[in-house]
């Protein structure tokens, strides 16, 4: 591809493309990615020591949940961020988005004595209670068209966690879920793997996508394919390579004989969930959004039939190429 | 007194009559306006609507009329007040013939879900995520209705509110995320500390027509806020701007791109009403789309803080040069009548040396300049040799003239005037030797 378009993007060059490293306590992370470039922000992303001691407890802050408390027992360290722009057609269009990657290590102080990361139940079990604090928790008061409505419901900002699967990649079992933003804000894809019995690395990307005419997530869908964004997260993903420290190869033996037929439960929303993010979705339908020939100075929002239809099929599961089978329902296991 | 006075039928006193003018109410009105009063003693954002109503009437009792209002056509009685959550239509009546009028609401708009949905300009609070690593996370907050100190930002002279005004971008979402380089003037420690604070956007909504988006500032070219949505945002943002001076705020404005007309009218609509917001307000212009010279009248006019040496930044465009009414003479027409009119007698000889030095680098001048020189004669009085060398120190060169005109290439802001060109140089440069 040449050129990019409005519709698709074109994704930075991985012409010059490097190999990242990151050691971790002996644990050796490395992925492909092409040099960071905001078109907006100054200073540029990716300045993070490439070494990081698990055990050090300096290295890691307290996680916040979504009312800016602390987590306890949940731990974190940044490892690595980064930001690239999508451009359409060159001088016409410029900028169409950009992905940003957060690639953290999450440490769990309060896991019970017996059970281990390395166990896919209980990494499912941390990554879902991770989500549901920060992510699924995160609400906002809504805002009501009537003046005179003073009911104070609370709405959440997202859909999460969708499309949950699990994936081999680089010798490691992932598992992988994305999100669907409601008000405004980017949608995330996480991707979450055990790099030892305490720890273990989630990378969060961050899609953002821009349209003259797409100022909210419903409307930017008809203006910008989520396709090639996907694409370059996919292949970085699939760059990923993860050679674990002697210490944790031995623990994930251990766990490996202890339970030798591996669940591979996956996360969902529930449908309560689903009917408010519809609900939600219509409301911010109109945000920063004209329809064509009418008044541009009031509301135009969309069907809710087509909002309904939209985000019925936005939560249907895609497998991604060499995807596990779907295993129980987290919450049933 | 006041018990005696006809009253017109169906309308009513509403509130106490003590202080300023008397507000008049249709039955209806007094209604709606009581059940606001109620609601918006309730701390919660479902009282947005309810305060900036209660507050919009209550501001029409002042004796002047509000910067933000204008005469309706063809009524020299009839007045409109724009708010970002209301517009307020009301009559001044006078009875007795003396100088206090009274004031009759006729209608009351709600356009709060308008702005709620960044249709209408307003003022919205501007925070960085670190999880997503993105500016401007909107989650459902409304607009704010008044001007204020924030949480982390008090507004006194140390930390000054910082307030962006965006011109074309391509909505709420891309002006949030590009405002913040130019706010903080391209330097990276600025950016840092700009994001554990945040910022305030007003934003003032974009023409959504790809066709004409980009360009509207060709069809605006050095008319000031010409089109309905910049005067009305304009209105919008001279209301915040009195906000501000009445709480004694220090504020700094930073437009980018065609924000500037908006920015530049709203302080003539000061300038109208002889606010003088004592040095504590000052504005910045980045890539701006009309004359600064108008601007720097205007800042002068209403006692803005003129002390910093740079508050204009523009890689000289297409829309620099045409939108600001020929841009080389806006900047020279500053300098002059900043020498002219409000340097003091002897501060003199020093600011000629500078107008000059900056001068003195002239190269060749062009029979292009004429009207310009033309101009500087008329206006400044000036002999025509002097006003030549001067304007010879404009010459443009093309490539950075086109270059910087292309929208994709002036997101950023530009630090030196041959940053766009050094853009693309460097692209050029990492396609042939690239970075290892």
């Amino acid at each position: 591809m040449l050129f990019g378009t409005r519709r698709n993007p074109k994704a930075p060059s991985y012409r010059h493309a490097k190999r990242i490293k990151k050691d971790l306590s002996g644990t050796l992370v490395s992925f492909v990615a092409p040099d960071s470039y905001s078109p907006f922000a100054i200073r540029q992303a990716g300045d993070e020591g490439d070494i990081l001691d698990l055990a050090s407890i300096d290295c890691f802050k307290q996680e916040l949940a979504a009312d800016k408390t602390e987590i306890p027992g949940v731990r974190v360290a940044t490892i690595y961020t980064g930001s690239w722009a999508f451009r359409g057609l060159p001088l016409l269009h410029g900028y169409c988005g950009s992905v940003k990657c957060h690639f953290e290590v999450k440490r769990v102080d309060d896991l019970p004595i017996n059970e281990s990361l390395f166990d896919n139940s209980v990494l499912a079990q941390e990554v879902y209670k991770s989500l549901e604090l920060t992510v699924i928790n995160d609400l906002h008061e809504a805002s009501s068209s009537d003046p005179f409505d003073m009911t104070s419901y609370q709405w959440p900002s997202y859909l999460t966690p969708i499309n949950c699967q699990w994936l081999p990649r680089g010798d490691s079992e992932w598992v992988y879920f994305e999100d669907q933003s409601l008000a405004s804000g980017p949608s995330a894809i996480t991707w979450s793997t055990a790099i030892s019995e305490r720890h273990y690395l989630i990378c969060n990307y961050y899609i953002k996508r821009s349209a003259l005419n797409g100022g909210n997530p419903y409307r930017i869908e008809q203006c910008v394919s989520r396709d090639n964004f996907l694409a370059f997260v996919h292949k970085i993903m699939d760059s990923f390579k993860i050679e674990l420290s002697p210490s944790a190869k031995a623990e994930q033996e251990r766990v490996r004989i202890q339970i030798p037929q591996q669940s591979r439960p996956v996360l969902s929303c529930s449908a309560e969930q689903v009917a408010l993010a519809k609900r939600v979705l219509h409301h911010y339908s109109g945000f920063d959004y004209n329809e064509k020939g009418k008044d541009p100075s009031k509301v135009q929002r969309a069907d809710p039939k087509d909002v309904a239809a939209f985000l019925e099929e936005r939560i249907k599961p895609r497998p991604l190429p060499g995807s596990y089978a779907n295993g129980p329902a987290l919450n049933e296991t | 007194m006041s018990s005696t006075r006809i009253l017109a039928s169906g309308f009513s006193r509403y509130g106490s009559s003590n202080n300023g003018r008397s507000v008049m109410v249709s039955d209806q009105h007094q209604t709606m306006l009581d059940g606001f009063q109620q609601i918006s003693k309730i701390p919660s954002s479902q009282s947005y609507h309810a305060l900036v109503i209660t507050s919009a009437v209550n501001s029409l009792r002042s004796s002047s009329s509000p910067v933000n209002s204008f005469a309706k056509n063809g009524s020299p009685t009839r007045r409109c007040i724009v708010f970002s959550g209301c517009e307020i239509e009301y009559e001044l009546v006078n009875y007795h013939g003396g100088p206090q009028t009274d004031v009759h609401i006729v209608d009351i708009r709600f356009t709060g879900d308008d702005s709620q949905h960044a249709k209408r300009a307003a003022l919205w609070r501007v925070s960085f995520d670190n999880a997503s690593q993105d500016w401007g996370v909107f989650k459902g907050q409304a607009p704010e209705r008044q001007l204020k100190g924030t949480d982390t930002v008090a507004g006194t002279i140390s930390q000054p509110l910082e307030i962006g005004v965006n011109g074309f971008c391509d909505g709420f979402v891309h002006a949030a995320e590009i405002l913040p380089a130019h706010i903080t003037r391209g330097e990276a420690a600025a950016e840092d500390a700009l994001k554990s604070v945040g910022y305030q956007l007003f934003y003032v909504p974009v023409e959504k027509n790809s066709t004409k988006a980009g360009w509207t500032f060709l069809r605006d070219m050095g008319r000031t806020a010409e089109n309905k949505s910049n005067i009305q945002a304009s209105r919008i943002l001279a209301g915040h701007m009195k906000e501000a001076h009445d709480q004694g705020l220090y504020v700094e404005w930073t437009s980018h791109r065609g924000g500037s007309q908006v920015l530049i009218q709203a302080m003539k609509l000061l300038q109208r009403h002889r606010i003088n917001v004592q040095g504590k307000q000052k504005i910045f212009l980045s890539d701006h789309t009309s004359s600064h010279f108008e601007a720097d009248q205007a800042r002068r006019a209403i006692g803005m803080d003129v002390r910093d040496s740079t508050w204009y930044n523009a890689t000289p465009g297409i829309a620099q040069i045409m939108g600001g009414q020929s841009f080389g003479v806006a900047s020279l027409a500053c300098s002059i009548d900043g020498l002219l009119n409000h340097t003091k007698r002897e501060e003199m000889p020093g600011k000629v040396v500078m107008v000059g030095g900056g001068v003195g680098a002239a190269a060749v001048a062009t029979n292009k300049m004429a009207p310009v020189v033309a101009q500087l004669v008329s206006s400044f009085a000036l002999t025509p040799a002097f006003a030549w060398a001067i304007t010879a120190a404009l010459g443009l060169s093309g490539v950075r003239l086109a270059a910087s005109s292309v929208p994709s290439f002036n997101n950023k802001y530009h630090k030196g005037t041959k940053d766009v060109v050094a853009q693309l140089a460097n692209k050029s440069f990492n396609k042939l030797v690239p970075p290892k």
